[in-house]
């Protein structure tokens, strides 16, 4: 029953469209609205329409034309205040994603320092170079292997709910998994031109910017997009635990067991993630035939 | 002529407990186009690579231009090797950046890292670049990135790269190897101007004979890691080749 409730949730009115609830009313009470045009909106009270423009039709029907122009814009305002899930959603989707562009984008300085020194053909076989090299690969490690979902709850003991902790969250995460994939790739570059731009007497750094950054911004850019697109996702997990955004709207209806809602919320999700794939796909295409 | 490369004893025994030099003595004198000769793992590239320190020798001495290259450190070993230019059989030029660029990699053992780091060459060197890429025939070619340019382009750039350097020697390892035979005496016949006009020096390890009379002053001939020809390409008949290559060997003609 409540599948086939997520599966028709975003043609149903009663998520999408609009209506005046009790507290509507109690609102519109408050401002300075003839009785008989008040009443006349109790009594289409808790009816819903599936537009704005179908509601204003049948509200101007009752009241008529000259009153629907005077007091149009409170009555919208408690409408659309206590009955449109699809503007929360968008702007919690729109969170959600914005907080995933963010973990992305402050990851990517932090995991394209340090994956220099997660590179094992960088590193000098020097002591120094060993332990470099051990503890940056065993912190990555072990900060990747706690899920984001972990991380969430921690930060959002310490930050407080919301789409801060889960951006830190998701930072925290993405930095790990950045640095693992970029020094990966550091090691798999072609080692003839670092040889080559060493022997004309360069610095170590110059070495580094002449020989290697070249061979890898193309995959880099690859990587990273293709971690927005898993930020995404894992944004509205993230959410669940206290992380903001639409995970957070998500856990909440599904707690009123609003099953309509939730399955609104699901297909947003759905199209989101579809949208990025195929556009992560594309730019990706594009950037490592570069 | 004054001695410019001198190796006494070097040994080179890499991790895996290959012993790669055995001792290889060798004096090279300035102004010499001096071709190592040898098979395959013969020591050839490690016996280059080990004179700018690229690779680690073991032990032994090594000078250039009078300056002991195994002490040397940091900023004395970086001035040591921009003054030795390397060219290589796969070329190892950045693909993805012009073909310019790719030539001014060569000053970096001269500018300051902010230079390198903006990429913003003095217009000097801007010049001597191009000045460089016109001497190898390529000044149309460059802003062409250097993937899109052919096997024997790409070598022609890097003799270029090279040359920014103001060498002294020049090392080639393996220059023409991957190249086919036209080619490969078009890129000969740039390193042998060189040679002559430029008075650099020159350690090219070769496979083909044809070239090694052609070009070479001298020739060494590397096997399991010893010396055992040195003298003039003229003097190697059909015995000394079958010593340096094995019996069975016989000698491939391109021309």
């Amino acid at each position: 029953m409540w599948l086939g409730g997520i599966a028709s949730g975003i043609f149903d009115p009663s998520v999408t469209g609009y209506s005046l609830s009790a507290e509507s009313i109690n609102e519109l009470e408050k401002e300075d609205i003839p009785p008989d045009v008040l009443n006349t909106l109790k009594g289409i009270q808790n009816r819903k329409y599936s537009t704005r423009k179908v509601f204003l039709q049948d509200i101007e029907k009752r009241i008529g034309k000259d009153y629907l122009r005077e007091y149009k814009t409170p009555i919208l305002r408690s409408a659309i205040r206590n009955n449109d899930l699809l503007n929360i959603a968008l702007s919690a989707l729109a969170e959600t994603i914005f907080l995933a562009l963010l973990a992305t984008v402050f990851a990517i300085p932090f995991a394209f320092v340090l994956s220099f020194f997660a590179a094992r053909n960088l590193m000098p076989r020097t002591w120094l170079g060993n332990i470099v090299y051990l503890v940056i690969r065993t912190i990555a490690t072990i900060f990747r292997s706690i899920e984001a979902i972990v991380w969430a709850i921690i930060f959002s003991v310490w930050v407080g709910i919301g789409p801060f902790a889960g951006m830190l969250a998701l930072m925290i995460h993405s930095i790990a998994a950045l640095t693992k994939l970029y020094s990966e790739q550091i090691e798999n570059i072609d080692t003839g031109p670092v040889e080559a731009i060493k022997a004309t007497g360069a610095s170590t750094l110059q070495t580094w910017i002449y020989a290697v950054i070249p061979q890898i911004v193309s995959p880099f850019l690859a990587f990273t997009i293709y971690r927005w697109d898993i930020n995404v996702r894992m944004a509205t997990i993230v959410g669940f635990v206290g992380g903001g955004g639409i995970g957070l709207l998500l856990l909440q209806q599904q707690q009123l067991l609003r099953w309509h809602n939730v399955g609104l919320l699901i297909w947003l999700i759905a199209f989101v993630v579809w949208v990025m794939d195929m556009t992560s796909a594309k730019v990706r295409e594009k950037l490592v035939g570069m | 002529m004054k001695n410019i490369i001198k190796l006494t004893d070097l040994h080179k025994i890499y991790e895996g407990g290959t012993h790669a030099l055995k001792g290889v003595n060798l004096e090279v004198k300035e102004g010499e186009f001096l071709i190592l000769l040898g098979l395959s793992g013969s020591g050839k590239s490690t016996l280059l690579r080990c004179m700018n320190r690229l690779i680690e020798p073991t032990s032994g001495k090594i000078e250039i231009d009078d300056e002991n290259v195994i002490t040397a450190k940091g900023k004395r070993l970086r001035k040591i090797r921009r003054h030795i230019g390397m060219i290589f059989q796969q070329f190892n030029l950045i693909k993805n950046m012009s073909a310019l660029t790719n030539v001014l990699s060569g000053k970096l053992g001269y500018v300051t890292l902010w230079h390198a780091i903006t990429f913003s060459m003095h217009k000097n060197d801007v010049a001597l670049a191009l000045k460089n890429l016109q001497r190898v025939g390529l000044e149309q070619f460059a802003k062409n990135k250097a993937r899109n340019l052919s096997g024997g382009q790409q070598q022609r750039v890097a003799i270029a790269r090279a040359l920014m350097q103001n060498p002294r020697v020049i090392f080639a390892d393996e220059p023409v190897a991957s190249l086919d035979p036209a080619t490969a005496d078009s890129v000969m016949k740039y390193l042998g101007e060189l040679n002559k006009n430029d008075n650099i020096t020159i350690l090219c390890s070769l496979h083909f004979l044809s070239l090694a009379r052609k070009y070479g002053t001298r020739v060494v001939a590397l096997k399991d890691g010893n010396i055992v020809f040195d003298g003039t390409p003229k003097e190697i008949d059909n015995k000394k080749f079958k010593d340096i290559y094995g019996e069975d060997a016989e000698e491939v003609e391109i021309r």
